[in-house]
């Protein structure tokens, strides 16, 4: 009798135990220009680096240094080397891909921290993965979404206004506009993208655009001070030689809208 | 006669004159008590932070650290000394025209401001961070100012001159002393645009994390180059069972790429960690790490340093503490 009341509670607990969270996740991660890579001393423009979703931070790194992607983890601090099959490319998102990490943990990769560099080394093959240069100067609007993938993904999620878009395709006049942001910038990543996709939508020859880049903290910009930028990001637009607008705050929540509102029916001066 | 048929008239002009020099002594002693009381706030606004306020000096002249901090202690010292001096009426030239001069000064450092494209929003003025004033904003409110320490100068009469070296002193040495003390003193909340009662909105913090405007949260302010922040992560960590705690967390630290990522690589934070323009979050702070709880968008309690562990294990649990 007891034997049919134990098994039972056995096989009851042994399933509802909670079992250790990387053995089970499945983790998602999206392409990020935040963090570039190093192989043997040297830039890695190919590599291609994807950052978790939710934190803790996690990272996967395609990179010519292993023949095999790179799964880092921060908390707790390891890397290690993932068959690739564990890794799939999500069909509607080209910049998001997921992470089976559960099975056996093996390919431990040893890790250590040499100042902003995490320095991943097996049998002296080493891979640093550390923070991006920033972005500076002036960039075109495929630059921009080429080495910020983050840009190129959440412009994708934005619905602009139609309205304002079709207001946007029937300029005839020639329209520049000078967009400051700066890649470092957590702000400019949520809102930014609104106005690439804008531009995207839009394509039209009467506008041009021109990104610039500004470097994070103190450092001075020359044309980001010509142009008095308070904060960032800034779009400055022009016509005829002269700014007729800028979207600042606010305006940066439908750029399409804001856009729209300042150039219709405003000639060049 | 004639006299007599004229007396009426002279004794209207002189009535009208008494009136006149009445109303310039009052007008001229309201607008320095006014002035007086503006200075007295704005010496305690700044003394709550003095390091702020050296910073703020800093921006200005090209001084090394603690000679603008010996600066800013100096200056609260005599912002104090002087307000009080007005604020009892006490009208002698020399410290009217010192009145002249410091309102004068502060305009001058707004128009420094707007001509050299200063922040666009921020702790402008006066004072400090309890008022949150644009440069424009702020220059039409030290014109007043300026105007007023003008107006000071009617009406005064010997009765004004009198000294009044006591009072003044004691407000000086309470200002100096209350500025060097500051720190050491539990006023975080006083000093700071971060606190209880206060909205998401107010603080600035929305714009680096919307996500604060519902539900509760955690929000930790760091300093990524600080061993007692990378400490802090670790507690958090083990405290609110992070990842997939109840209780949302999330960090906020200076924009520094290259000081991010080796945090990240250091500190191993199991939550978030967002990056604020250093301007931002030095009005939410006296001393790093520095935290409060927010709750359907306004901050709810603070805390120098983090949650004390009983705090921490309420919030683990999903409970406000």
């Amino acid at each position: 009798m007891m034997r049919f009341i134990m098994i039972p509670a056995v096989l009851v607990a042994v399933l509802a135990a909670p079992r250790h969270h990387a053995l089970a996740a499945t983790i998602e991660l999206a392409g990020t220009g935040q963090f570039q890579v190093q192989s043997k001393g040297t830039l890695e423009p190919d590599a291609r680096v994807y950052r978790s979703l939710d934190p803790p931070a996690a990272f996967l790194v395609f990179t010519a240094a292993f023949p095999r992607p790179v799964y880092v983890t921060t908390a707790p601090r390891s890397a290690r080397l993932i068959d690739p099959k564990r890794v799939s490319q999500d069909s509607a998102d080209p910049d998001l891909v997921r992470v089976d990490t559960s099975g056996s943990q093996e390919g431990f990769l040893s890790v250590r921290v040499d100042g902003a560099n995490l320095v991943v080394d097996r049998d002296g093959i080493t891979m640093t993965l550390t923070a991006s240069r920033p972005v500076l100067g002036d960039r075109t609007l495929e630059d921009v979404t080429r080495v910020l993938p983050e840009y190129r993904r959440n412009a994708t999620r934005y619905r602009p206004d139609p309205r304002a878009l079709e207001t946007l395709r029937g300029l005839q006049q020639p329209t520049e506009l000078i967009v400051f942001f700066g890649s470092w910038c957590p702000h400019c990543e949520r809102v930014m993208p609104r106005l690439v996709r804008v531009l995207q939508d839009v394509d039209s020859a009467a506008i041009t655009v021109t990104f610039h880049g500004v470097p994070p903290g103190e450092a001075q910009d020359p044309l980001a001070d010509e142009y008095r930028i308070t904060g960032l990001p800034t779009a400055v637009v022009r016509r005829g030689g002269k700014e007729l607008t800028r979207i600042v705050g606010d305006g940066w929540d439908a750029p399409e809208s804001s856009l729209a509102a300042a150039l219709a029916g405003k000639p060049a001066r | 006669m004639t006299n007599h048929a004229s007396w009426p008239v002279r004794r209207g002009a002189a009535s009208r004159a008494v009136g006149r020099d009445r109303l310039e002594a009052g007008a001229g002693s309201l607008a320095a008590r006014l002035l007086g009381l503006v200075l007295l706030i704005a010496a305690w606004a700044k003394a709550l932070d003095p390091e702020l306020f050296a910073i703020q000096l800093g921006e200005l002249a090209p001084l090394p650290s603690p000679v603008a901090y010996a600066v800013a202690i100096a200056a609260i010292g005599f912002e104090a000394g002087l307000g009080m001096a007005l604020l009892l009426g006490w009208r002698h030239p020399a410290v009217l025209l010192l009145a002249n001069a410091t309102f004068v000064s502060f305009t001058g450092v707004v128009v420094w401001h707007l001509v050299g494209g200063g922040e666009p929003a921020g702790g402008c003025g006066c004072f400090g961070q309890l008022l949150e004033r644009t440069p424009r904003q702020a220059l039409w409110e030290d014109l007043g100012f300026v105007a007023l320490s003008g107006l000071a100068w009617l009406g005064r009469t010997p009765r004004s001159a009198v000294p009044r070296w006591r009072p003044v002193a004691i407000a000086a040495i309470s200002g100096v002393a209350l500025a060097v003390c500051a720190p050491w003193l539990p006023l975080d909340d006083q000093a700071t645009a971060l606190a209880p009662g206060v909205g998401v909105g107010a603080t600035r913090l929305e714009e680096v994390v919307p996500e604060l405007r519902a539900g509760h949260h955690l929000v930790v302010l760091l300093d990524r180059a600080d061993p007692a922040s990378t400490d802090s992560v670790a507690r958090l960590n083990e405290r609110l069972k992070l990842p997939g705690g109840p209780t949302p967390v999330w960090g906020v630290a200076e924009d520094d790429p290259e000081l991010a990522a080796a945090f990240l690589w250091t500190a191993g934070p199991a939550f978030e960690v967002r990056s604020a323009p250093r301007r931002m979050l030095r009005r939410l702070h006296r001393s790093l790490p520095r935290s409060a709880l927010i709750d359907g968008g306004r901050v709810v309690a603070t805390w120098t340093g983090l949650p004390g562990d009983r705090d921490l294990d309420a919030l683990a649990r999903g409970e406000l503490p």
